[in-house]
Parts: C-alpha cells; structure tokens; sequence
C-alpha cells in the first residue's frame, strides 16, 4: 500500500516549483519546471485529468497573454504583423510563454496542497514553525478556491446571457464591459471574506490565541526520502537556472 | 410546439447519476415548475438549458437546435436566467445604468432605454432604490433589479431559479403578480423554487426531481 506523503512535503514541492516558476526567466526552464510539477503531481495522487481540463479552459486565455505581451514589449523580431501594427515578436512569445508556465505552475501548487486535507496543511505549516493565521488562511484559500471560480463563471456566463456579441463592440466598449465583470466578482469575495471573518469570531476565533491539537504530524522514511529528493532536484534546477538559461 | 426539449438527457458526476433518461417538452408558452431537495440537481438542471454545463448523456434542443450549438449570447437573446444569487448578475453602480447595460452595449437608443427603464422600475417597485448604490439594495430589491434587467432583454423564456429568495410577503405576492403578466405576455417560465406556498397560487405545472428521475406532480 502506498503511504501517503506529510502535508509539509507537499508544501515543501508547492514552494519549490513556485520559486523557480517566479525565478526563471526561460521558457525551457519553465518547460521542465512544469514537467517536474506533473511528476509531483501523480506522486502525490493529484487528479490530473482535471489538470487538463482546466488547461483546456485556459488556452484561450494563455494565447490572449502571449498576444498582448508581444504588442506591449516591442523588443525583439516581429514573427506576426498586420499592415505596420506587430502582433507578435519573438521576444513576446517568450514572455508570454513563460508567463503562462506560471500560472500553470500556481495552478499545480495549489493541487498538491489541497491533496491534503485542511487540518493536516494547517498543523503542517504550525509545525514548520509558521503562525496558525497563516496556516489557516492559506487553507481557507485552498477550501474556497471552488466556490468562487464557480461564482466568477457564473458572473461571466449573467454577462453573456445579456445578449451582447462582444466581437461585435468596438474594443474600447469591449474593454468597459470587461472591467464591469470585476464589480460583481469583487463584491462577492469581499462579502464571502466578511462572512467568514463574523462566522470565525462568533466561534470565539481570536488572532494570536493559543492553541493546542492532539495530533501531531510525524516524518515518516518516506518522507524523509521525498523530502531531499525535492530539495535535490530543484536545487539542480536553480543552479541551472544560474549556468545553462 | 415545443420550445426547450430534452432527449434521453443524463448527467452524472464521478460516474453517479444525478438525473438520467429525461425526455421533457417545454413550450414556449409553457409555464412549468422544477421541485426537488437540496442538492437533487434543478440548478444542474436548468443551467443545462442555457449551454452552461453539457449533458453527460442526451440532447437538449432550444428552439429545434443542439443549445451547445449556440453562442451564449446568442441564447440570452432568447432565454432570460435569473440566477439564485442576484448579484452575480448585477454590471452597474447605479439602478437605471444596471437597467440599461446591455441595450447600451447593443447600441439601442437611449430615449428607448430610458422608456423602458422606467417601465420596469414602476413594474418592480424600484422607484425608491434610484439613488442607492446597486450593491447597497437589500437581497430582494437585487432579486427584482436583476429579474427587471432581464425583462429588458425582451426574452422568450425565462428560468427562474429559487425566486422568492428574500423576498417578504409583500414581494412574494408582487413577484407573482409580474411573473402571471409575463405569462399571459406568452413568455415561457420555468421557475425552480422550494417556496411550496408560492408555487401554489401559480397556474404551473411541478414537475419533481427525485432518485434520478423527472416526475411530474401537479396538484402537490
């Protein structure tokens, strides 16, 4: 039977990815770091179907960033022009490549984390010596990511159902329609945080408070193992971050 | 003739049926009511009809065509979906600009706009919530802000889902009043509501989900 992994390794593989996500400035990089990622994720049994699919979902939106980098960083060759207008340099590309490798890598970070459950993350970050807050924050994070992602399709599915073909606006309309998607999502998350913040003190939920758990998360051999197998690899990345990108 | 029609539809998630082998004819005068429990499906159910989650199994036709065949503007330009919490579906600051969002965008005159703002804040009883700040408006003046909106689009049908969420007796009775008149305007209902009192003093077809399946019970 295949043991399941502490919590704090998982997050030890979550920060690991996330810094050399933020640190490298090459694609190539990015490219192994998010292949790593995808090992990590079939190590830890994160459903990667879902992955996929919400890869799927984000395609449109990556080719969007790839653009819109190209048409604001004006360095590099012009791969992509319409008339005098350059829609896409080389230089751009990779930016935005890279820029898409990030996101996919929080993506993945997050799943890893969630794969534990919300109490063993929580004792897992008191244990590294972190606060409780942080621990607890990070998991409220983690539980309501579901809810508000279906509350912003649900806000972006109202605006549609308006009946307006945005390809049809000119884009300084299709623009202010864009930002009035963001009045409704904030207004949500910030309801949904007060919320939880007067459900958590009526609890008697104080910051600071003391607290104290019967259980108590233990390392175990293979813990130990994935552990330092993480810190090697990404060590290696990082130096090869400094020598070979 | 029907307007909304669902062949042999399932959907399962994770392999567990919520609903499976519906065959349902919704006309487009039809005024038909969704029951069922907590997490039976209606809202799966209905959000079915406008394309936003794919049958697992099956077709659902809007007006003759596979609905996932449509754009999703396309089908707000036919089907009105009031969702069950209003203010995801609320654009603008203000009453009259969140009444007018989307015939603006459209291009529609603003003397037209305006007419029929002012039609609808009458209609719903929006007149005092002019200058409040639309986040600011209770649960059911959002309720109504958001139904209004709708009707602006000038809709076929409309899915209605737990309308009377927050709404007082006052309201309730109101609400059923409008939604009467939209009826005899020939626009197509479907309401999915749990308020039992409510859906009784509507002339509506209940249909129930339970166990997978669609019933229909009239008369509950």
């Amino acid at each position: 039977m295949k043991q399941e992994f502490d919590p704090r390794v998982k997050l030890l593989a979550a920060t690991a990815i996330s810094t050399v996500g933020v640190l490298s400035a090459s694609p190539v990089l990015s490219l192994v770091n998010f292949l790593v990622g995808l090992v990590m994720c079939s190590i830890f049994k994160v459903n990667l179907l879902k992955i996929i699919r919400k890869m799927k979902r984000f395609l449109g939106v990556c080719l969007a960033l790839i653009v819109i980098q190209s048409l604001f960083d004006r360095s590099g060759s012009a791969i992509l022009l319409i008339g005098k207008i350059t829609i896409l340099t080389d230089v751009g590309m990779y930016r935005g490549i890279n820029y898409l490798f990030r996101v996919l890598i929080i993506l993945i970070s997050g799943m890893i984390i969630s794969t534990s459950s919300m109490k063993a993350t929580i004792q897992g970050f008191v244990q590294l010596g972190l606060p409780y807050e942080f621990g607890f924050m990070v998991g409220l994070g983690i539980r309501f990511l579901p809810l508000l992602t279906e509350e912003i399709r649900n806000t972006y599915v109202s605006m549609a159902l308006r009946g307006i073909d945005v390809n049809r606006l000119p884009i300084a309309k299709r623009l202010a329609m864009i930002g009035s998607l963001f009045i409704p999502i904030v207004y949500a998350t910030l309801l949904r945080g007060k919320a939880l913040a007067e459900s958590a003190q009526s609890r008697g939920f104080v910051i600071g408070g003391k607290r104290s758990t019967f259980e108590k998360l233990k390392f175990g051999k293979h813990d130990y193992i994935g552990a330092a197998t993480i810190t090697l690899v990404f060590a290696m990345l990082l130096v090869s971050e400094r020598l070979v990108f | 003739m029907s307007y909304i029609t669902f062949k042999d539809v399932g959907y399962h998630v994770q392999g567990k049926y919520l609903f499976q082998n519906v065959n349902l004819s919704l006309g487009r005068n039809s005024f038909k009511t969704l029951v069922g429990a907590n997490g039976a499906g209606k809202t799966t159910f209905s959000k079915m009809m406008i394309g936003m989650i794919k049958p697992s199994e099956g077709v659902i036709l809007l007006d003759q065509k596979d609905v996932n065949e449509y754009k999703m503007y396309e089908i707000g330009n036919q089907v009105g979906y009031l969702f069950q919490n209003p203010n995801v579906q609320i654009f603008a600051p203000t009453v009259r600009g969140e009444l007018g969002f989307a015939l603006k965008y459209k291009g529609v005159d603003q003397a037209v706009i305006n007419a029929k703002s002012e039609i609808m804040i009458d209609r719903f009883s929006l007149r005092h919530t002019l200058d409040t700040p639309a986040y600011h408006l209770s649960q059911g003046e959002k309720q109504r802000l958001a139904l209004a909106t709708i009707l602006m689009n000038d809709p076929k049908y409309l899915i209605l889902d737990e309308p009377t969420t927050g709404l007082d007796q006052k309201r309730r009775q109101m609400l059923a009043e409008v939604l009467l008149q939209i009826h005899a305007e020939g626009i197509g209902i479907l309401l999915i509501s749990h308020d039992h009192d409510f859906i009784r003093k509507m002339p509506t077809e209940v249909f129930t989900i339970r166990s997978g399946r669609i019933a229909n019970e009239t008369g509950i």
